[in-house]
């Protein structure tokens, strides 16, 4: 019976393995096979000079590169906000807060950790209903809307990396500082943020990719299927972005160059957020040795 | 009387550092051996060597060869086809700290024992209780023997942890430091114990401290730098001077 | 330089507290008798006057189900072969493409899935469109699985490190070590493991959105269309404008919010007690 039990085990654990393993590498063979035909600059910029799409703002209206350009702003408009936020907070609730409420806090961000992404979205849409009724009878959804929606979505993750880096050094560190007669928040701020760096670092670089991937908060925001052929232009212009696009293709595809386009789309997205994660995950190696060694 | 452990040429690599030189080693049934020296001298890494237990560790080699009597027969632990599991199962082993599973103190018992022995319920409880008896625990435990074994002192766990290896039917027992993590009464109660179970079973320990070898030893190996730098029998270590020298040379 | 922080910290806590008194506020209207009534009811029919979102609570419920009922298993399988089953290169390849699997958009998966999956299983079960409770399930346990893999992982390494060489010296095999000493010693992380991933499928939007169909019906059978809370909230938004069935939305949120909280209370709990009983 326990014979059985084992070897059971160990039958289904290779398979588990082998077919997680599988899945993987069928998915991403999948992606370039069938994206094959279209992978070129005419797929990011039709027959636009990229020169011109990239600076001279010349619109792109067969391409993807709007899609891109959209995604890279929302990224950099949502992390203005939810990085210097997240690691304040983050340094707070490590070195300031204590008892009830640092424990009241960090339970806030596991709520919000745990809060699914769709959810931010409506309270972004329900944020500018509110504005309508009230004091702002022409407020709409846009790259504001969505980056704030965004910034709420990957804000626990930026202030639990913050967290975890600087409650993971090593005890000595907390006296270094009061031995050489520096305040509290000189040592804060001079010898134990600087040392949690790379923890807090591959925090951003987690956040910037979580707010790549995420579709269904802009979903709800402002993201649109075209804006014009380019990047928005303004905080409350309508936008695209590359995760929509790939749902907007897979809805409405009516060629088979469009599908080849949607998969395109979608091994440039997972290019974009895997090199993220690899960061995450390296510098997260480093800092394992740095602490080891 | 029969050899049961018998080592050859033994050396130990961890990485490019050799760990032990060309070690030879006999130690036979009712004999109680204990390994000294100074730390990292390559005492615990001897001791493991004899169950294999090295190769948990990364970037390990092994050379030379090591023969343990297994139910009656002299085996080669290195040679091919030899089975490790079969090998760890006869040598019982103990170590410096108390390792108890995190589970309860039956359980502690019951799982080696279904997987290594596969045996039933009842067989189990009289094989468990029969090891408590004989480490002098079961009074103390016969009316929580499902309490979290690390519930239990320092002293009662490492005792648990002598009942576990009894329980399992060794041929031999293999102890690594096992008093250093104790204080001095839970130290007694182990050394009696140590020298009343050496009647039943061949003992090779490690010790750190040269007091506790000349109190239990039949013979001590001092070693040093990877290599057994001397050997003394019981008589020699009964004279106190001749430990304080050994306690000069080598300490 | 505290007042600068702690400034941060209670925007990020009135973010939290604000997003929950905002969604409670949009849903208030439907907490009223007669809305109430509207709302807990088996039948959406817009059109009708019919706001019934239980169908969706049941869809979303049984997608979460379904695709933890496969992902759980094999998450464990997965961890069994990481610790001491498979060979040491091996199973550092599998640990290496799980926590390759977290940075794969869902949209990634979701297109892909979309695109493959409805054709195979209009070929494999006579009738039906192809996007069904069954298909969703299935790609919304390939996006939580690195989730409860991470969770085990995290909760394993401690308790392998305390017991590997114990076990070893004993004479059991890795295999035993496994079934004997880690599953049943970590229950209360296996368990977290599996709330956490539970969590994470019901809070899927795209999956759900994409591969189940969208009817609002109550599945009878795993070939049927379902219809989640999630999808459901994009599909009202992207629909219409004001009245019952946009107020449903807020009522599908708050929902998913309620519960979603519950969970993480729930595996807060079981650190604690987890953390205390080491």
């Amino acid at each position: 019976m326990r014979r059985v039990a084992e070897i059971l085990l160990v039958i289904t654990s290779w398979v588990s393995s082998l077919g997680v393993v599988a899945v993987v590498v069928a998915l991403v063979a999948f992606l370039v096979y069938r994206s094959a035909s279209v992978l070129d600059l005419q797929l990011f910029f039709g027959d636009v000079a990229w020169p011109d799409a990239v600076f001279g703002g010349a619109r792109v209206l067969h391409g993807i590169w709007p899609a891109i350009a959209g995604t890279l702003i929302l990224i950099a408009a949502s992390s203005a906000v939810a990085i210097p936020l997240g690691i304040a907070a983050g340094v707070f609730i490590s070195e300031y807060a204590s008892g009830r409420f640092r424990a009241t806090i960090t339970f806030l961000v596991d709520v919000l950790a745990g809060t699914p992404s769709i959810i931010m979205g409506l309270f972004g849409f329900s944020m500018i209903l509110l504005l309508r009724q009230t004091i702002a009878p022409d407020a709409g959804t846009g790259l504001l809307v969505a980056a704030v929606c965004l910034a709420l979505l990957v804000l626990p993750y930026m202030i639990r990396a913050t967290q975890n880096a600087l409650e993971g050094l090593p005890a000595e560190m907390r006296l270094l500082g009061a031995s050489m007669g520096m305040s509290h928040s000189q040592s804060v701020l001079r010898i134990l943020i600087p040392a949690a760096s790379r923890g807090i670092l591959s925090g951003a670089v987690l956040s910037l990719g979580r707010a790549a991937e995420d579709t269904a908060v802009i979903m709800l925001t402002g993201a649109v299927a075209t804006a014009g052929g380019r990047g928005p232009q303004s905080l409350t212009d309508k936008f695209e972005a590359l995760p929509f696009k790939i749902f907007v293709i897979a809805a409405e595809h009516n060629t088979a160059e469009e599908l080849s386009v949607g998969f395109a789309s979608a091994l440039v997205l997972l290019v974009l957020t895997a090199s993220l994660f690899s960061l995450t995950f390296i510098l997260q190696r480093s800092l394992e040795r740095l602490w080891k060694a | 009387m029969e050899s049961v452990v018998n080592v050859q040429g033994l050396s130990v690599w961890f990485g490019d550092t050799r760990v032990l030189e060309d070690i030879d080693l006999e130690f036979r049934q009712g004999e109680l051996m204990v390994l000294i020296g100074p730390s990292g001298s390559g005492k615990s890494t001897l001791l493991r060597a004899v169950n294999r237990m090295n190769e948990l560790y990364d970037g390990v080699r092994t050379a030379g060869e090591v023969t343990i009597a297994i139910d009656g027969r002299a085996e080669r632990a290195y040679g091919s086809g030899a089975s490790v599991a079969r090998l760890r199962r006869t040598a019982g082993m103990v170590f410096q700290n108390p390792n108890v599973l995190p589970t309860s103190i039956r359980q502690n018992f019951s799982i080696p024992l279904r997987n290594v022995h596969g045996l039933g319920r009842n067989e189990l409880e009289a094989c468990m209780e029969e090891a408590l008896r004989d480490v002098e625990l079961w009074d103390q435990v016969k009316d929580r023997l499902g309490a979290q074994a690390q519930s239990l002192s320092g002293g009662q766990q490492q005792r648990l942890c002598f009942a576990r290896a009894l329980a399992l039917r060794p041929g031999v027992l293999l102890l690594d430091e096992p008093t250093a993590s104790l204080d001095f009464r839970a130290t007694n109660r182990i050394e009696d114990l140590i020298v009343r179970l050496k009647e039943r079973y061949p003992i090779l320990a490690v010790s750190h401290s040269l007091g506790q070898a000349s109190r239990i030893a039949d013979t001590v190996c001092v070693l040093s730098a990877g290599r057994i730098v001397r050997t003394l029998e019981r008589s020699a270590l009964q004279d106190p001077g001749s430990v304080y020298r050994l306690a000069e040379e080598f300490f | 330089m505290y007042v600068v922080l702690g400034t941060a910290a209670a925007i990020a806590v009135a973010a939290v507290l604000g997003m929950f008194a905002f969604l409670a506020y949009f849903a208030l209207p439907l907490f009223t008798a007669d809305g109430f009534a509207r709302m807990i009811d088996w039948t959406w029919r817009p059109a009708d006057g019919s706001f019934g979102i239980l169908p969706m609570v049941v869809g979303s419920l049984g997608l979460s189900a379904l695709a933890m009922a496969v992902a759980f298993p094999v998450a464990v399988a997965v961890c069994a072969f990481a610790f001491g089953i498979g060979p040491r290169q091996p199973a550092r390849i599998v640990m290496t493409i799980v926590n390759l699997m977290t940075g794969i958009p869902t949209i990634v998966y979701a297109f892909a899935a979309a695109i493959i999956l409805p054709p195979l299983l209009r070929a494999g079960f006579e009738g039906g469109t192809g996007f069904s409770l069954l298909g969703a399930a299935l790609v919304l346990a390939v996006l939580v699985l690195p989730t409860i893999v991470l969770v085990i992982d995290s909760n394993w390494q401690g308790l392998m490190a305390a017991t590997r060489h114990t076990t070893a010296a004993l004479g059991m095999n890795p295999t035993q070590h496994v079934l004997g000493v880690m599953i049943p010693a970590s229950r209360a992380g296996l368990l977290a493991a599996f709330v956490l991933g539970f969590g994470r499928a019901l809070g899927d939007t795209m999956v759900a959105l994409m591969l189940s169909g969208n009817v609002p019906l109550v599945p009878e059978s795993p070939i049927d269309s379902v219809r989640a809370l999630t999808a459901h909230i994009s599909l009202v938004m992207s629909l219409e404008v004001g009245g019952p069935g946009y107020q449903s939305a807020f009522a599908a949120g708050f929902i998913l919010l309620l519960t979603t909280s519950a969970i993480s209370i729930a595996v807060r709990n079981m650190g604690r007690r987890g953390s205390s009983g080491a």
